[in-house]
């Protein structure tokens, strides 16, 4: 019970209270990207959360080692990379062999494996000393919000696709970084920590 | 190479038009010191990986490309990292864990991929300074102008600063931020070259597309692997783009008649086998249909090309006339 019940509430505290994307910024850039390709993004979003999930969790496992566990911070984070890595090999192995899949899927993999929000969720998981189910719950919450904050970005996006209001100067990226801060902002309130603005 | 370096700067800077490397930026740039260690970092990486990737990596496959290039940024990284541990450890400390995860940046996935893999060596050099110039620029501006509205300080120094924006030093603070730059940015490229439409970087063409493509579009076939909704290449810099591929009119002719030919024989061969009766009286009625539909087509294009011969004369009457 103590497992399920780490897991849930660490993947809530990835989607609302601390979204990764928003309050945190990672992961930005390619959830910027496939906001605008709305084709891609529950693809990519389920790659993330597999790649984060599974990554925390063998990383949890691996800091049950002693003597990772007594690593500085700097060779935690090539164990970490170590770990992904190892994990991309073999999902690619499995993707192009087994499963013939397209070679769109196949850099969406890549994608959604080497990116600073699936890098972020161990060291987070780390930081906190999160257990093995919450490891979990953390890499799917992480999943759950770069969707989350997908949906968002391009339902913004296409309003200020349609919209003629905006200034000529503010077309394209300008608009889009100021909308994402207004989300960003909106997220950082969930958050409970006092803004001080 | 000025030019093309100018032109990556303001033109196609990688932050603001191509939002790429957004996450680090929003997240560590807070002053000017953690600017300079993100943006030399970003540098180093970008020069040795892209540089490598023109180099040797040109005919591996994408999905090997980019486990090797999250490799090489560790290797380029973690002993940066260290360097400015020792020597700047309160700015490398404040920076936490974005000075690892810098290793992953997409900037420099989507600048080898998009570029490197595709160019010589001296268009991927011109590419790779031009990047860590524009970036470098942004990183250090969001930076300064953090430092001084969100701490009142400017590299360490107090300034009398009447308001202090705390919020600033935060994400949305930086976005906010990115996006007063990327209008100054873009209200200064269109001055400088109108021609140039620098929001076009950020492709916006598939906004229109569903959400969901459904369970097996993942799976290879045979005509979707081929086309396809690539990621969009970088212009070719110095370089001008391939012309269309014109069928040539003796060509396609000849084609239409193997088609018409093979119509024709099959029609009179006949099917064979189980019902072949029904068969031949659906199949018959079916090859004249086609054979309708060719020769209207055939028609058509005689219209066609007669209609452009009278324009062209004239044309060329109105010529000699003038």
């Amino acid at each position: 019970m103590n497992g399920i019940g780490g897991l849930f509430s660490a993947a809530m505290y990835a989607l609302l209270l601390q979204n990764l994307i928003f309050t945190g910024g990672y992961g930005a850039d390619e959830a910027l990207r496939m906001a605008a390709r709305p084709r891609r993004l529950l693809p990519v979003s389920a790659f993330i959360a597999y790649f984060s999930a599974l990554g925390s969790l063998f990383c949890a496992l691996l800091e049950k080692i002693p003597r990772v566990h007594a690593l500085c911070a700097l060779p935690h984070a090539l164990v970490f990379a170590g770990t992904l890595g190892a994990l991309y090999l073999a999902t690619l192995v499995f993707a192009v062999l087994v499963l013939r899949v397209k070679k769109q899927t196949v850099k969406d993999l890549g994608v959604s494996a080497f990116n600073t929000l699936v890098l972020a969720v161990p060291f987070i998981r780390y930081r906190a000393s999160f257990g093995a189910g919450a490891a979990l719950g953390l890499g799917l919450g992480s999943g759950l919000a770069f969707a989350a904050a997908g949906l968002l970005i391009g339902l913004g996006l296409r309003r200020l696709a349609e919209s003629e209001d905006v200034p000529e100067c503010f077309k394209g990226t300008p608009a889009l970084f100021v909308y994402v801060s207004i989300l960003a902002l909106a997220f950082t309130g969930f958050s409970g920590n006092g803004l001080n603005l | 190479m000025w030019t093309l370096v100018w032109d990556g700067v303001l033109i196609r800077n990688p932050v603001l038009f191509e939002a790429v490397g957004v996450a680090p930026l929003v997240a560590m740039a807070v002053s000017v010191k953690t600017a300079v260690i993100l943006s030399a970092v970003s540098a180093a990486e970008l020069l040795a990986i892209e540089l490598l990737a023109c180099l040797l990596m040109k005919r591996l496959k994408s999905g090997l490309r980019m486990l090797l290039y999250a490799a090489l940024g560790m290797a380029v990284d973690l002993p940066l990292c260290l360097f400015f541990m020792s020597f700047m450890p309160n700015e490398a400390a404040s920076a936490g864990i974005f000075l690892p995860l810098l290793a992953v940046s997409s900037l420099i996935a989507l600048h080898c991929e998009r570029f490197a893999v595709k160019n010589t060596l001296p268009d991927t050099l011109a590419d790779a300074v031009s990047a860590s110039a524009g970036y470098a620029l942004v990183v250090l501006i969001v930076g300064a102008v953090r430092e001084i509205l969100g701490s009142g300080t400017i590299c360490g120094f107090v300034l009398p600063v009447p308001v202090r924006l705390k919020g600033l030093l935060m994400p949305f603070g930086g976005f906010l931020l990115l996006g007063f730059a990327a209008a100054a940015f873009r209200a200064l490229a269109h001055k400088k070259s109108p021609p140039a439409r620098p929001e076009n970087a950020f492709d916006l063409s598939g906004l229109s597309e569903p959400y969901f493509a459904g369970p097996k579009a993942d799976i290879k076939e045979d005509s979707a692997s081929r086309g396809g909704d690539r990621e969009p290449s970088l212009p070719s810099r110095g370089r001008r783009a391939k012309k269309p591929v014109r069928e040539r009119p003796a060509a396609a002719a000849r084609a239409e008649k193997r088609r018409t030919g093979r119509l024709r024989k099959k029609e009179a061969d006949g099917p064979k086998g189980l019902f072949a009766e029904d068969r031949k009286d659906c199949s018959s009625e079916f090859s004249e249909i086609l054979l309708d539909l060719e020769r209207y087509r055939e028609q058509k294009r005689s219209e066609k090309a007669g209609d452009e011969k009278t324009r062209e004369d004239e044309i060329g009457n109105g010529g000699e006339s003038e």
